[in-house]
Formats: C-alpha cells, structure tokens, sequence
C-alpha cells in the first residue's frame, strides 16, 4: 500500500463524490417525462417520433403490474432475438473472419446473459462472435438493459415519493428517455475519448503478424469441442505448440466498451475484457473506465433524495455505499500488495505485490481497485484475473456480489436493491423500538416486507442450490481449472457472479458446457426477473399508501445512526448466508497458503 | 435443440408474469 494508491483512491473518491450532484440533477430531468435537458432541441423530435413509431402515449402511466409485463415481454422478445442472431450469424453480414453459428446452449447462456446486463461469457468475443453480433446481439442489450435496470429503480423512487397514487410511470417511455438522453449521449463522448487513447474502433478483417521472438508454449488439450482434455488423474492434458505468428483482432471495440461501462454491463469485446490494450489502452482510460462504472449508481442516490424532498436520505445511502466500497478496496488492495508468502519462499519476487495475472501497467493497487468497483457496482468488467488473486484479494469481488450489488450497484439494479435493504432495516428497527416502522411518511406493512424478503432470498436459494449441484456433481468438477477450496470458489463464484447479474469470473472454470450453460443461464434470469418482480411489487405497494408527515416519532432516515444500520443489516444479511460456503472457499484457502505450502 | 432454449425461455417467462400476479394477488389480500 503506497503513497500512489492512496492518492489515486483519493482522487477517484473525490471526483466520484462531485460527478454525484450533476448527475443525479440530470437523471431527475430524464426520468420526468416533462423534465428539460440541453439535448431537448436535438433529440426531442427523436423521442416524439420513437414514440409515435412505437405508439407510446407518454401521458398515460401504468400500475405496477403493466409496468412489469411490459418490462418481461419486452426482455423475452429481445432475449430471442439475440438467440436468433448468435444462431444465424454465419448468414448475417458483418462477418469478415466467417465464424460459424453459435451453439445453441451457449446462445441460450449468452442471450439471457446480455438480456440481464450480466454479460457472463462462456466464450472468447474474437474467435466466436461476428462483428454484427458483437453490435447489434450483444451492444444493444448493453443499452436496454441498462435502461431498464434505471427504469426499475425510478419507479420504485415514484412509488417512495408519491401519495397515494395507482401508478409508478410508463415503462416504454423511462426505457426510451433513457437510452436516449442518458446513455447515448454520454456513451457517444466516452467512445472517442477512449478512441483518442488508442481504443479501436474499425470494421477491418484480423491481422496476422510475425513474433518477434518465436517460443513454446504449454496449452490444455481440447478435444473437437473445445472442452479441455482430461487425464486418468483428472488433470488436464498439456501439450507443446511453437508460437510464431499471432492474430491481431480487430472490430468496433470503443463504442463497446463505452456503454459495457456505463451501463455497468461488463461484457468485453476481447476475452482478456479491459486488460486487453485495445480495451483498456492508458491510465487515463483506466481511470475513466472505473469511473464510468460508478457514475450513474452514484448520481442516482442524489436521484432518490431529491424525488422524496429528503436529500439528507439520498446522501446517507451514498455514504453507506462509499463506506462498503472502501472497506472492500482497502482489503483487497491490502492482500494484493502483500504478495503470495508461498511464491516469497520460493525465492519469486513479491515487492511489486501479487503481480499473477496482472497488467504490469495497471499494477497491484489498480488492479485491486478496478476488481472491487466493478464487482461493487454488478459490472464485471476486469482489468485483471481474479482467478489469479490471493485468497482474501479474491473473496472480496465474491463478497461484494453476495451482498447483493448494492454497493453502487448495476445501472438501477443498484438502487433498488439498497432500498429494499433500506425497507428491511427499517423494519428491523422498528422491532427493536417497538415502533411501527415507516419509511418517509410511508408505513412498512406485512406485504411490503413479504416482497422485501422474497427479492433478497429466492435469488439465494438458487444461488446456493446450484452451487451445492455442480460441486457435487461431475459435470460441475470437470470443469475446473484447480482442485481444493480454490476450484470451489471457481464454482461459488460463477454462480454468484451470475446471481448478481455481474458477470466477472474466477477463469479457471470452463463454463462451456452443456450443464452450466443451461444452470448459469437460468441464473442470470432467476438473478435478475425474480428481483424485479417483488422490487415492482413493493413500488406499486408503497405508492399506494398515504403519505404521513414525518413527526419526532418518525424513525430518522439519514445521518450516521442511520447509514451504520443499513450497513450493518447488509453486512449481516451477507454474512449469515454466505458464511459457511466462503469458508469452503477463499478463507480455509488463506490458512492453507499461509500455515502451509499448499497452493491450489 | 433450438426449441429447447426456446421454450424454456418462455417458459421462465411465464412464470416471472405467474409470480407477478401471484404478488399482486397477495397484495389485496393483505391489504384487506
């Protein structure tokens, strides 16, 4: 942990902290149909025609039921439709290197994956997907995804703010404003930013080009599948390739990786995501990477105080997120900067920090903070592997997502799963005081805490269950790239990542088959729709009730006292679910590596 | 195997607008 850490954490905090208010100032004109942007000019006549093409009355709103059902039509269509196009894209233009159609389970996996702005990838983006996939299969989710994750949390805002009221907005009309003030705009700068720092961005067939110094490398066997080679033993079969030439990819990374960002999506063009130079070229690009990820979670907690007239309540959730994020970066940072005591004794040198499977550019320090961010906020776009992290330096991205991805969070997905934590803790005070619990004027009844508990737990049953499935299973073991707690927490952290909707992954695990195509698909979906249904759910529930002024009685929802029990409530809900199955992992993995010389 | 992938999507689907009126079944209830 050195000096050039802390400043570079200090900065990013300090200009995450001022990009808040300018953006939660903005995301309140956007999500009013009414609300006023400097683009109006410009894309007013867009949003009209959209509407009109669409037949969208802006003016009429929906319950929470027709905001759902919209919402699921809407993902099932798209999600089909990008099946289709991974099936069929050997037939579709935009394919200079020919690559053959995508099979069907892992069109199943990727299409739900990207539907759910999870962007978990069961394979390398250059060597399976055209470029018309890339754009129009897998960028287009980037967008609507994101969109709808925002959509999701502004009308449980509405439901919070409003009184008395049957309904909490028109889901077409959030999904158009959004992608069209919000995430295009933004997206359209960032991509020729990250263009001027060296980011391609072409249409061209790949490159071959010549090694300057030939060499042999050791490789997995792959039988005509693609699944590694598999010895008696159960250890994969290596064998010796001599390097001579290597494919340069090419394609249209930058307006790619802009939205994967931004709208905390993950999904890499490249399969080496943002530690690939085309993906993540500079420092300066690294820095606005991160920062990219948590701008709109962060400016949307700035969103809620100002929706509810409470901005002391939008601040306290900022706060209790920003203290989750820096506990979780001074952890790992911590575990990386110290190195791997077991190569120490090896004679290796560890002053750099554990360096496995980094970017020597980015170092020990970025690579921590990039890890945690985009594991805080549901991204799951890395700089480096985790895979290759210290024990504790990987268990916080896998805390991180079991928490629930309400540290900053997913574009939306962030917010509404911290104010169902909000509705919980609340309700946990209240049984402590024995008050009522209320919430802004707005009293926590059985259903509202019923919805509450059911978007927290049902995720988690399955997540656990599928987990246990495959660690126990042949399909789930032979897939593993380490034996032990580490190829347990390759197992563990798939599916979390998939819960979450993160999409980042332990690497050692080859996904690709039949099983967990099938399993971490239904993941993502259960992850993301059975949130989002009780999320809607209380939204209806809380517009609907009576807005009571807040009294000395009321329970007091902003300041220290306050974000310590949201904390805290999130802390422990996490703690006591995944506690016996990261002690498995990550934890009984730190004792061995550093009471003994077992590695994994 | 394409149908498969298909169906299932939908069906999952299904279910997601299922368990949506289930909760809002459940709402009234509570709420009377």
């Amino acid at each position: 942990m050195n000096t050039s850490g802390w400043l570079q954490l200090a900065f990013f905090s300090i200009v995450l902290l001022a990009l808040t208010r300018p953006m939660g100032l903005y995301l309140v004109q956007v999500l009013d149909v009414n609300g006023k942007t400097w683009l109006d000019p410009a894309l007013k006549p867009v949003e009209r025609l959209v509407c009109r093409a669409a037949g969208i009355d802006p003016a009429q709103e929906q319950d929470w039921k027709g905001y759902a059902v919209s919402l699921l039509i809407f993902s099932l269509v798209t999600m089909l439709l990008t099946y289709f196009i991974l099936r069929l894209q050997y037939f579709l233009p935009l394919n200079p290197q020919g690559l053959s159609g995508v099979a069907g389970d892992l069109s199943f996996n990727t299409a739900a994956s990207f539907t759910t702005n999870t962007d978990w990838q069961n394979y390398a983006g250059e060597s399976t997907l055209s470029y018309l996939s890339q754009m129009v299969g897998l960028a287009f989710h980037n967008f609507i995804s994101a969109a709808a994750g925002i959509a999701v949390a502004a009308a449980l805002v509405r439901g919070i703010a409003r009184d008395k009221a049957a309904t909490v907005g028109n889901f077409w009309c959030d999904l158009t404003r959004i992608c069209l003030y919000l995430l295009l705009p933004i997206c359209l700068v960032f991509a020729v930013f990250l263009v001027s720092q060296g980011i391609i961005q072409n249409f061209s067939a790949y490159q071959s080009a010549r090694v300057v110094e030939p060499y042999t490398a050791q490789v997995p066997k792959k039988d005509a599948s693609g699944n590694v080679v598999h010895d008696a033993k159960g250890k994969p079969v290596i064998k010796e390739i001599k390097v001579e030439t290597q494919t340069i990819p090419q394609g249209p990374v930058a307006s790619q990786v802009a939205i994967k960002l931004l709208g905390t999506n993950g999904g890499g063009f490249f399969n080496a995501n943002a530690a690939h130079p085309f993906e993540n070229p500079t420092p300066l690009s690294n820095f606005f990477q991160m920062l990219a990820i948590f701008v709109i979670p962060a400016g949307l907690t700035y969103y809620l105080g100002r929706m509810v007239k409470n901005q002391k309540h939008g601040w306290s959730v900022w706060a209790a997120m920003f203290f989750l994020f820096l506990v979780g970066v001074l952890i790992c940072w911590e575990a990386e900067s110290h190195g791997n005591p077991r190569l120490a004794a090896l004679g290796v040198d560890q002053s750099m920090g554990n360096m496995e499977g980094k970017e020597v550019r980015f170092g020990a320090f970025n690579s921590a903070l990039f890890a945690t961010i985009t594991t805080a906020a549901s991204c799951g776009a890395v700089n480096s592997m985790l895979d290759s992290f210290t024990p504790l330096g990987g268990l916080v991205p896998m805390f991180n997502i079991q928490l629930g991805e309400v540290v900053f969070g997913g574009a939306g997905a962030g917010l509404y799963g911290m104010l169902v934590f909000v509705v919980l803790a609340i309700f946990l005070a209240g049984l402590m005081v024995g008050r009522t619990p209320e919430y802004l004027g707005k009293k926590i009844e059985s259903f509202d805490i019923q919805v509450a508990a059911l978007a927290i737990l049902v995720p988690i049953v399955f997540l656990l269950g599928f987990t246990a499935l495959a660690a126990a299973t042949p399909w789930g073991v032979k897939a593993l790239g380490n034996a032990g707690p580490h190829g347990f927490s390759e197992i563990l952290y798939a599916f979390t990542s998939c819960f979450g909707n993160n999409g980042s992954a332990f690497a050692g695990l080859a996904g690709n088959t039949f099983w967990y195509n099938l399993t971490l698909g239904l993941m993502v979906l259960i992850g993301r729709f059975l949130v989002i249904v009780p999320v809607l759910a209380l939204a209806g529930s809380l517009a609907a009730k009576k807005t009571v002024p807040v009294s000395a009685g009321s329970f007091p929802v902003s300041g220290v006292t306050f974000a310590l029990l949201l904390v805290g409530t999130i802390l422990i809900v996490g703690a006591l679910t995944f506690f016996p199955a990261i002690s498995l992992g990550p934890i009984v993995e730190h004792f061995l590596m550093v009471n003994s010389n077992k590695l994994f | 195997m394409d149908l498969l992938w298909i169906v299932m999507s939908v069906l999952f689907f299904v279910i997601c607008l299922a368990y949506a009126g289930f909760l809002a079944k459940e709402g009234k209830i509570w709420k009377t």
